[in-house]
């Protein structure tokens, strides 16, 4: 996949300029940045929830960005916040994105068996913790198979099996022929990127990470 | 199943799972509307036994012999300890019968004593309200005992003159003119069969005072609704929305979706309320309200369809309003004011006959003056469809701006 010269402005305030990578099939890419430099921005622009302006993200020499249908299948996308109706079970929720028995499959061998969901499935959402609300997210996002899988800072304010418990699936998805793109702040998922990227001033400029977080927070 | 039904099925599910709170805040709500109601509806027909009638006298005063009378019912007559005459125009009378500071008024056409003098029928017309018919037989009580006595009064006259001319030794003649006196008496008494007429008016579209207020507990009840809701739409959150929107389900399918599942629960409600209402009309007397006689079981099914487009319409307002206003504590505070304001233009709390005309007017194209008039039309079974075509387009309107504002939040506010 290919993102190509993405723009995006609010107002006269231009986030995006001209930004561009490129990834592989099995590839996580990181994109690192400080708030508000626009990587949630990106994110969802590549989910098409919002519209840039100009700038093409390529799928097989497709342009997913205008062609929508295309774009559902392939993109999984979980947003900073989870997107939870707070009220209902993780059952319910799950229920708005999976088939009853392709659901009772990934409870039992899938995706929702590796991401631990079995564990809190009858639990209302607005009494669970912020990892198991995040865990079932990502599965939710990940229903229809996505060959794309867009995370905006997943691991944020996680305890640690919480965290071990998404880079395992991370890493599934990844040996599973899956692109990953993260918008991430946490030093614990860098070597989980095969590529990283540092959003500063709207343009993207790759970074190799040596260790110096010094050098890193200085480039944010 | 699609996704936009499995949206909608999962929302609706939600809103039954909050149901129980919005129903005891709807309970609490609807109590406290209902007591204003029955204060507002018993002062004005309940405490009449217990009060002064105030009646109005309007038409051509200027004729000494009705000043005089009114004069004597005013101060000499026994009734002046349980009628209070009051002297007015007609548009005087008009508007303190709505505002409930006469129990009627008489009109008195023009040439009324001359005709009485000559025998001519002149009819005086009482006006009440609809509502206040107890009135109108307390009146007619009234007449009767007046014309008895007048007629007896007038007979011992006659038979006092005739015994005051024999005293006076005139006897000739006087048996024959004594039997053309009383034929002629009877004869004016007769041909006055027709002595009153009683004309009612209502408070709206014919309907009486307390029909008028039961539309209007309803209309601010489900106003009202959109408050007791709250908890339906204060944690919408734009994260699902934005996840939807990556799967394809637009903000306008979303909203459409969430406006559909919180107009079903609305209409569950009404039809609970109706139902319950209507066992509580057939078990007690309510007074006021003869336009709804017993409801039964038809009935209710037919009140809950003719419901559905002002409930929609409001529905749409309400996710409208939540939806333009992203504090919740402040959409909350819109939705009452909204209600509350809304709610008195167009007539809920007092009937808007008092404002101006162009308040009037705008009044009854606003979303509340269109479903209260729906109402009122409803009951008094007049034709509805303009109503129901303008708020149809209420509600497409709101429901179509709802989408948009959740397209912009969705679209716009990531960063």
């Amino acid at each position: 996949m290919e993102v190509r010269k993405i723009k995006k402005s609010y107002g006269r305030k231009q986030v995006l300029l001209d930004v561009s990578f490129k990834a592989q099939k099995g590839q996580c890419i990181g994109i690192l940045g400080g708030n508000g430099s626009g990587k949630s921005t990106l994110l969802s622009i590549l989910a098409g929830v919002q519209r840039c302006g100009g700038g093409e993200f390529l799928y097989e020499e497709t342009n997913m960005l205008k062609n929508s249908s295309l774009r559902v299948k392939k993109v999984g996308y979980v947003p900073q916040s989870t997107p939870l109706l707070e009220e209902l079970t993780a059952y319910d929720n799950l229920r708005l994105w999976y088939e009853k028995d392709d659901m009772k499959n990934e409870l039992a061998t899938g995706v929702l068996a590796m991401l631990g969901i079995n564990e809190f499935l009858k639990i209302p959402v607005k009494k669970m913790s912020g990892g198991m609300k995040k865990r079932l997210s990502i599965g939710c996002a990940v229903a229809h198979r996505p060959e794309i899988l867009l995370l905006d800072e997943p691991s944020a304010a996680l305890d640690l099996l919480c965290k071990e418990r998404i880079y395992n699936y991370m890493k599934d998805f990844k040996n599973l022929g899956g692109t990953v793109i993260l918008a991430t702040h946490d030093l614990q998922e860098l070597p989980l990127c095969d590529e990283l990227y540092i959003l500063k001033n709207g343009v993207l400029t790759p970074y190799t990470f040596d260790g110096n977080i010094h050098r890193l927070a200085g480039s944010l | 199943m699609s996704m936009r039904k499995k949206y909608f099925s999962l929302q609706l599910k939600r809103n039954i799972k909050l149901y129980p709170t919005i129903l005891i805040v709807t309970v609490i709500t609807m109590c406290v509307l209902a007591l204003g109601v029955y204060l507002i509806v018993s002062e004005t027909i309940g405490t009449e036994d217990n009060q002064k009638i105030r009646v109005g006298v309007v038409g051509n005063l200027e004729d000494t012999t009705l000043g005089v009378g009114i004069e004597a019912i005013k101060n000499i007559d026994s009734s002046r300890f349980t009628i209070e005459i009051r002297e007015m125009s007609r548009k005087e009378a008009e508007k303190a019968l709505l505002n409930g500071e006469i129990h009627g008024f008489m009109d008195i056409p023009d040439g009324f004593i001359e005709g009485v003098m000559r025998g001519d029928n002149y009819p005086a017309t009482y006006v009440v309200k609809k509502g206040a018919m107890n009135f109108g037989s307390i009146i007619t009580g009234e007449i009767a005992d007046a014309v008895s006595d007048w007629v007896i009064k007038s007979q011992s006259s006659i038979y006092s003159m005739h015994s005051l001319a024999r005293d006076h030794g005139i006897t000739k003649g006087m048996g024959a003119k004594n039997r053309q006196l009383n034929m002629e008496y009877i004869g004016l008494v007769l041909s006055r069969d027709e002595i009153y007429n009683i004309e009612t008016t209502g408070v709206a579209d014919d309907l009486g005072i307390g029909a008028y207020y039961l539309c209007a507990l309803i209309v601010l009840m489900l106003m009202f609704w959109g408050i007791s809701c709250f908890s339906i739409f204060a944690s919408k959150d734009m994260p699902l929305s934005k996840l939807l929107a990556s799967r394809g389900i637009r903000p306008m399918h979303q909203v459409f979706c969430e406006f559909l599942s919180f107009g079903a629960i609305t209409m569950i409600t009404v039809a609970i309320f109706a139902a319950v209402f209507s066992i509580v009309l057939s078990n007690v007397n309510i007074v006021g309200i003869e336009e709804i006689g017993t409801p039964g079981v038809f009935d209710v099914i037919v009140f809950v369809l003719k419901m559905l487009i002002p409930v929609m319409m409001i529905c749409s307002m309400h996710v409208f309003v939540y939806e333009a206003v992203p504090n919740s504590v402040g959409a909350v505070l819109l939705q009452f004011l909204i209600s509350v304001g809304l709610g008195y233009l167009c007539g809920c709390f007092y009937p808007n006959y008092f404002f101006p005309e162009s308040i009037q007017n705008m009044a009854s194209y606003l979303p509340t003056g269109l479903g209260f008039s729906y109402l009122r039309k409803c009951l008094s079974d007049s034709d509805t469809t303009k109503e129901l075509i303008i708020m149809c387009a209420y509600c497409i309107a709101f429901v179509t701006g709802s989408g948009f504002l959740r397209k912009y939040k969705v679209t716009g506010d990531s960063q």
